[in-house]
């Protein structure tokens, strides 16, 4: 069963992606901050995240940044960002990050883009 | 003679200096200057003072000055009658038989009279002498009158640069503290944004998870309302992105990335996204492409375009209408029009209709709510792709939106 670890702080959303992912058979762990995903990517394996950006703590792209620093690899990631400035996509992919996308989400093509990432590790 | 002229130059020049002109000692000075140069003579000065001719004299065998209005027919005589000249008058007991005037004037700004009263004859000598020592007072009171306009004129300057550099600071601090508020209001904008798609982000979340049915099934009302709720929200959603866009514009913060498109792929991608709003109402798109080839364009912004456009001409044609996107290429311009055959623009309407914040009453806006920022939104992306972007509509015959794009043709 593919892990997917979703960082996300708040609660409904949390639950959301939770019972989208787990209806696709997927292991979902969560995490409400940046810190606390930081520390579960450091030390766990998963074969992707689903990262907010504003997070409480250490933001998104730090927890990449931080990451990358360190030389830990990382599962691919989905950043989903509530803020629509364009500065954000910019820097998602300077950062490295394989995909941005928007709040609001579709759900089915939400669902789309996470079977894409999880094939792509194969 | 030459000494007794610089002697007085010197004199005069102190008593400009001093800023004692007009007053009694300038006169008493001169008076007394001038008679030691004739004996036995009386002199008068007069100057226009407003539209007081006042006489200053002096005698020499009296030490003190007298001054009395001068009689305006007197005046008048004078005035009308060259310079130098002699003259006699009835007030007489302040001059002697011989007697001569000249005007202290520059060229033919008269500011003045010089009386010369003796009781010998009158030389040409005497007159000579008189009439240089004249000219001299004239042209120092010349001198001392530009002098004054001149300093008047320097102390205006100073206030109004003391003036200016204030209000250039005023301006700066304002200007400062606008960028300040500029700052805070496009971060307050992205935060609101933020603050209101983190809850969407739920509620389309869920109602699509509920809408797909995959949790269990909903009866038909439950379906019905699950769509309700999807379509207000995606409304919401769309007025969100709106002000956000506007707020990028007034900012000058939005961005503009062009490649070469093909621009009639992007109306048939954006005709199909909306394919089921002009279906429901049975309307007939109908694309007329005359050109082919590849336009230089930001695609996400020209897609934007012609959905703001199409929404809008969908919006408002009746059931079974017809809108048609027409566009060709002029030199190295794109034009592009879109043709609706719905309920048209009162004439009245069409230069605000680009106005942020506008809406025209009739019965299709007053069901739909909107922020009434579409179609200026509409211009600036238009603006932004060097296009303009004009309407020719009339009421109940249908609207055309004319869309001309300068030199973007590959």
């Amino acid at each position: 069963m593919k892990k997917i670890l979703v960082v996300e702080d708040n609660e409904l959303n949390m639950k959301l992606f939770y019972d989208i992912l787990t209806y696709q058979n997927y292991s979902v762990e969560k995490s409400y901050d940046g810190l606390d995903a930081y520390n579960k990517l450091k030390v766990n394996k998963y074969d992707l995240v689903i990262l907010d950006i504003q997070l409480p703590k250490m933001d998104g792209f730090s927890v990449v940044k931080n990451l990358k620093e360190e030389d830990i690899r990382l599962p691919s990631v989905i950043a989903v960002s509530a803020c629509a400035m364009d500065c954000d996509k910019s820097r998602a992919k300077e950062i490295g990050i394989d995909t941005y996308l928007t709040k609001p989400i579709d759900v089915s093509g939400f669902v789309t883009t996470v079977k894409n990432h999880l094939n792509k590790t194969f | 003679m030459s000494d007794i002229l610089n002697n007085t130059l010197n004199l005069i020049d102190d008593i400009i200096n001093k800023s004692e002109v007009k007053n009694k000692n300038f006169y008493s000075h001169i008076l007394n200057l001038m008679s030691s140069l004739y004996k036995n003579c009386s002199l008068g000065i007069f100057f226009c003072e407003n539209t007081e001719y006042r006489l200053r004299a002096a005698r020499k065998n009296k030490k003190n000055i007298l001054s009395y209005k001068i009689n305006p027919v007197m005046v008048k005589k004078i005035f009308k009658n060259n310079s130098l000249q002699e003259f006699k008058t009835v007030e007489d007991d302040l001059f002697y038989t011989n007697t001569i005037v000249q005007k202290l004037a520059i060229k033919e700004s008269v500011f003045g009279f010089c009386i010369l009263s003796t009781k010998d004859e009158i030389t040409e000598e005497m007159k000579n002498s008189f009439c240089a020592v004249v000219n001299l007072i004239s042209y120092k009171i010349k001198d001392y009158e530009l002098n004054e306009v001149f300093k008047i004129q320097l102390k205006a300057m100073q206030d109004a640069i003391i003036e200016k550099d204030n209000a250039y600071e005023i301006i700066k601090k304002q200007h400062k503290k606008l960028q300040e508020l500029d700052k805070t209001k496009s971060l307050f904008l992205a935060n609101i944004s933020h603050e209101l798609r983190t809850p969407l982000n739920a509620i389309i979340g869920f109602s699509q998870a509920l809408d797909s049915q995959i949790f269990g099934k909903l009866n038909d009302k439950q379906a019905e309302y699950i769509k309700d709720i999807q379509i207000s929200s995606l409304h919401l959603l769309g007025m969100i992105n709106e002000i956000l866009d506007i707020s990028k514009f007034e900012a000058h913060a939005m961005k503009f990335s062009p490649s070469e498109i093909n621009p009639t792929q992007s109306i048939k991608e954006v005709v199909n996204i909306l394919e089921p709003l002009y279906k429901n109402k049975n309307i007939k798109v109908e694309i007329k492409n005359d050109f082919e080839g590849l336009i230089n364009a930001d695609s996400q912004k020209f897609q934007q375009i012609l959905y703001n456009l199409l929404s809008n001409a969908i919006k408002f044609t009746p059931n079974n209408g017809l809108i048609e996107i027409v566009s060709h290429k002029h030199d190295a311009n794109y034009i592009l029009k879109i043709k609706d055959n719905g309920i048209g623009i009162d004439k009245k309407y069409h230069s605000k209709i680009f106005k942020k914040f506008v809406h025209l009453n009739n019965i299709y806006t007053t069901t739909q709510s909107s922020t009434g920022l579409g179609l200026t939104i509409t211009k600036e992306l238009v603006k932004l792709h060097n296009g303009k972007i004009t309407l020719e509509s009339e009421l109940n015959k249908g609207t055309t939106f004319i869309m001309e794009f300068k030199n973007i043709t590959v």
